[in-house]
Formats: C-alpha cells, sequence, structure tokens
C-alpha cells in the first residue's frame, strides 16, 4: 500500500510541499512540517478508502487544508504533543529547513501570513495547486463559484496592497514579465477570473 | 480540472509583481526531499501495521480471558457497575457572599449600596446594629435589628452602623473579590469581604463523571428560543461546540443537558456563569465537566 500512496504522491509532491509551507506562512518551518506531517499520515491512512486515483491531487490537498484548519483551531495547544503521539520510529525529515524555503526568498510569505486562513488557502490552491475554481470551491466546501471568486479577488487584491511596499526579487520579476509575454491564455477559468477583476 | 499555467491569469500580466512573488514560490525545489519522506512513509506504515496488530492482540486475549472465565467477567461487570452507581462526594461553591459593616443605619445602607449597579437589592440583606458602650470605652454589638431602631435603656435610637450580606450567584472568585474591592471603596464602607458558600453534594460516580450540566427555566420558553439564547450567551463566554440536549425528569420537569469540548472546567462554575448571564434560568445543576 505503502508504494502505491508514494507512487500517487511523487507527481504531487513538490507541489504539495510549496503549497503546505505557503499556508502555514505565519508560522516557523518545523510547524509547517507538522502539519504536512499530519496530513501525509492521514492521507496514507485514509489511502485504501480513496475511490477514484484520478482524484488523488485534489483529496491530498484537502487533507492539508483540513489538517492546517485543524491546527490553527488548536493554536497553543498544536505546541504541545502528548507523550503517546510521539513518533516512536523514523522522524519526519526536515523539509523546510533548506535555504530555498526561507522568508528572504519567498517574500511572499509575509503577505500570505496577513490573509485570512481561507483566502489563503483558496490564492495558494489557485496559483501553486493550479485548481481551477469548481475545484477549489469543492475542497473549502463552498456551494458557489461565487464565494471563491470573491475570495481570491479580496487575497489578491490584499496581497498587492502588502506586496507593494516591499521589492519584488528583481531576477524573478524580469523573468516573469518576460514568460506571461510569452504565454498563452490557456486556462479554462481565466474567463471567469477575469469577471473578477 | 489543472491547470497548465497557473500564472497565466490576466492579473498576473497586469501584476508583474505578484506574478514574480508566484513564480518564486512555485519555482522552490522542493522535489530533493521526497526520497526521504518516501522512505519515512515506509517506516510510519510499517509501524501503523505493527500498532494495530498489537492492539488487535490486546483486545482478543482480553476478550478470551473472560469469556474462559465466566466468573472473572461477571465480577468485572458487578466492580464496574458498582464504580458507576456508588455515590462519591464533592464541595461545591454554590454561591459568594459579599458580608461587611456600614457606617449608617439600615434604610440608609440599603440605599448606599445599591448604587452600585450590579447590586441586587433582593440579594441583600441590611441589619442595623445594637451595640454597647462599656465604660471602659470599647463597644460590642448586642443585637441585629431589621428595622434600625431599637430602645436601649428606654431611650429609643437608631444604629448608627448596619452589617450586610449581599448574595452573588458568580461563580468567579475572581470577579467576586474584584467586586467586593467596588463595594470597600464606596462612601461609609467599613469593611466588606467576600466568602464562599459551599456544599457537600453527592453524586453517583458515573453521573459525576458526565460531560454535563442542567439548567431549570423558571418560564416555559420553546425549545428553539432556549437553544438560541444558550448558544448566543455561550458564544459570548467564547464556548464552542456545546450541544444542547433536553432532558424530561421523571417528575416531568424539563431541563437544558448542555454537553461537550467547549465546556472546559469546573462544570459548577460553568453552570453558574451561564446561570447568571440567561434570564429565566431558575437553577442550575451540573455535574463535573471534562473537555
Amino acid at each position: 500500500m505503502t508504494d502505491s500512496f508514494s507512487d500517487a504522491l511523487q507527481p504531487c509532491y513538490a507541489d504539495a510541499l510549496r503549497f503546505c509551507r505557503a499556508l502555514c506562512a505565519r508560522w516557523s518551518p518545523s510547524e509547517a512540517e507538522d502539519v504536512l506531517h499530519d496530513a501525509l499520515l492521514k492521507a496514507l491512512r485514509g489511502y485504501d478508502r480513496l475511490e477514484d486515483p484520478t482524484r488523488f491531487r485534489a483529496w491530498l490537498f484537502q487533507i492539508i487544508v483540513r489538517t492546517f484548519r485543524g491546527a490553527a483551531r488548536r493554536g497553543f495547544w498544536r505546541r504541545l504533543v502528548s507523550l503517546q503521539e510521539l513518533p516512536s520510529g523514523e522522524a519526519f525529515p526536515e523539509v523546510f529547513h533548506g535555504p530555498e524555503w526561507c522568508e528572504d526568498r519567498l517574500s511572499l510569505l509575509g503577505a500570505l501570513a496577513t490573509l485570512s486562513p481561507k483566502e489563503r488557502a483558496a490564492v495558494l490552491l489557485f496559483e501553486v495547486g493550479g485548481f481551477s475554481i469548481d475545484e477549489i470551491a469543492e475542497i473549502q466546501g463552498e456551494r458557489t463559484h461565487s464565494a471563491v471568486k470573491s475570495r481570491l479577488s479580496r487575497a489578491r487584491s490584499r496581497l498587492r496592497k502588502q506586496l507593494g511596499t516591499h521589492s519584488a526579487p528583481r531576477a524573478a520579476a524580469t523573468n516573469a514579465r518576460r514568460s506571461t509575454c510569452n504565454r498563452t491564455l490557456d486556462h479554462e477559468t481565466l474567463d471567469a477570473i477575469n469577471n473578477v477583476y | 480540472m489543472k491547470h497548465s499555467m497557473p500564472s497565466t491569469t490576466s492579473t498576473d500580466r497586469d501584476d508583474p509583481i505578484l506574478a514574480a512573488h508566484f513564480e518564486a514560490l512555485r519555482t522552490a525545489t522542493a522535489v530533493e526531499s521526497f526520497p526521504r519522506v518516501r522512505s519515512w512513509l515506509e517506516e510510519a506504515s510499517r509501524n501503523e501495521c505493527r500498532q494495530r496488530a498489537r492492539w488487535r492482540a490486546r483486545s482478543a486475549r482480553i476478550v478470551r480471558l473472560l469469556l474462559r472465565h465466566p466468573v472473572r467477567l461477571a465480577a468485572a461487570s458487578a466492580v464496574l457497575a458498582a464504580a458507576c452507581t456508588i455515590p462519591v462526594a464533592t464541595d461545591e461553591t454554590l454561591a459568594y457572599v459579599i458580608s461587611g459593616r456600614i457606617a449608617e443605619p439600615p434604610a440608609a445602607a440599603r440605599a448606599t449600596l445599591a448604587t452600585l449597579p450590579w447590586v441586587n437589592p433582593e440579594q441583600l440583606t441590611v441589619l442595623g446594629e445594637v451595640t454597647w458602650k462599656h465604660p471602659d470605652g470599647t463597644e460590642t454589638v448586642e443585637a441585629y435589628v431589621e428595622s434600625g431602631e431599637a430602645v436601649v435603656d428606654g431611650r429609643k435610637i437608631i444604629t448608627p452602623t448596619s452589617k450586610f450580606a449581599l448574595v452573588l450567584p458568580y461563580s468567579d472568585a475572581r470577579e467576586v473579590e474584584a467586586r467586593a474591592r467596588m463595594m470597600s471603596g464606596v462612601k461609609d464602607v467599613i469593611s466588606a469581604v467576600p466568602e464562599p458558600v459551599q456544599q457537600k453534594v453527592r453524586r453517583p460516580a458515573l453521573k459525576a463523571a458526565l460531560v454535563a450540566m442542567e439548567l431549570e427555566f423558571s418560564t416555559p420558553l420553546p425549545d428553539s428560543a432556549v437553544e438560541r439564547r444558550i448558544g448566543e450567551h455561550l458564544a459570548g463566554l467564547r464556548m464552542s461546540g456545546v450541544q444542547v440536549h433536553y432532558v424530561t425528569r421523571r417528575d416531568g420537569t424539563r431541563a437544558i443537558r448542555l454537553s461537550g469540548p467547549g465546556i472546559v472546567s469546573g462544570g459548577a462554575d460553568d453552570a453558574r456563569r451561564i446561570q447568571s448571564f440567561i434570564e429565566d434560568v431558575q437553577s442550575s445543576r451540573a455535574v463535573r465537566v471534562s473537555p
């Protein structure tokens, strides 16, 4: 079972990591690792019950969102771990401690931290997870698309305000400018997003 | 449906800075750690299987042991039943009383104390002190009179000082102390000391362990109204996830039972705190509350 789970995880592993780190923007790398650890354990335990393996990606991101929400609700108590819950086997690897995850490089984290958890999740599901409005609505348990659209709109305008006061990484900005000129707008939800703005 | 290029929104194009920041996040190298996570997942999966097998073995052993010895099973059941029904005694603080002295006759003292907005005149008792002056100059209180008037040595006097006692339903000791301090600051108040009123309560162990409290309402209210009021007040007290159940007792009286993780400590305290906030609650009864 672990092998098939790992195989299913591998293609979306990098996005899941980025998503999780950015979702836990307010927290330290270790706390973000705790969320990822719990989410992966939950996913591993529930993998047998996943009926449609093609939905693995959305299912995994949904688990991460729920685990993050649970950790945020627990607040202070999430820092304390019951002795019984201490892992007896191999420790979870330090995935967010490398230089590529430092906040100087990812200045977006500071701006994301100012968003509400739901707004942060919505914008990251769209930008990092690459999910459509439909899928985000499903993951976030929303009945209407308009709720997700307005959430995305609010989140983006707040991010723009926050990032307006900080300078973007110069090279990244140049690359992004160059790349956006060459890209084609082939995403099916672009029209929907455009309506929002 | 997946994006082929998540960043290619018109907003990103209009806002290259935002796009650059997301691009930096999307290009954060993450795949290097996958082999370590994979090996951790394998280990976690093995542990999970081992733990499940251990639990299954333990529960099977207990079941086998009990089934093999019906006498032991009966004894265990009896011990369990007894543990649940044997009454346990606990001291519960029912209320607080702030008692003290004031340098005014009862009527004036009552009016002075009632200037505090939270003083309920119905819960306030004021008695005039009839004092006797000894030849050496000391004074002793000889009697307490409700009217504040007394006849001493054939002379009618109005008592110059009074004793008061105010019953407070608040269960938070700190709040009661703060109120006692406020009372001490009132003009002519000589002293104001808070004291808890405690009662020994005996309840079956099972009931004492219940995560519940019961409220009795003085006037009949529709269930929805009660539920709404309780919900509003619990939200005000930052208690979430509390469930409301309606209980009809053997004598036909109806009570509300609150249970759930939102009630965090001191069941009796919580019950009285709720009682003090919700109008129409005649009495509250609570057994120990645990998360």
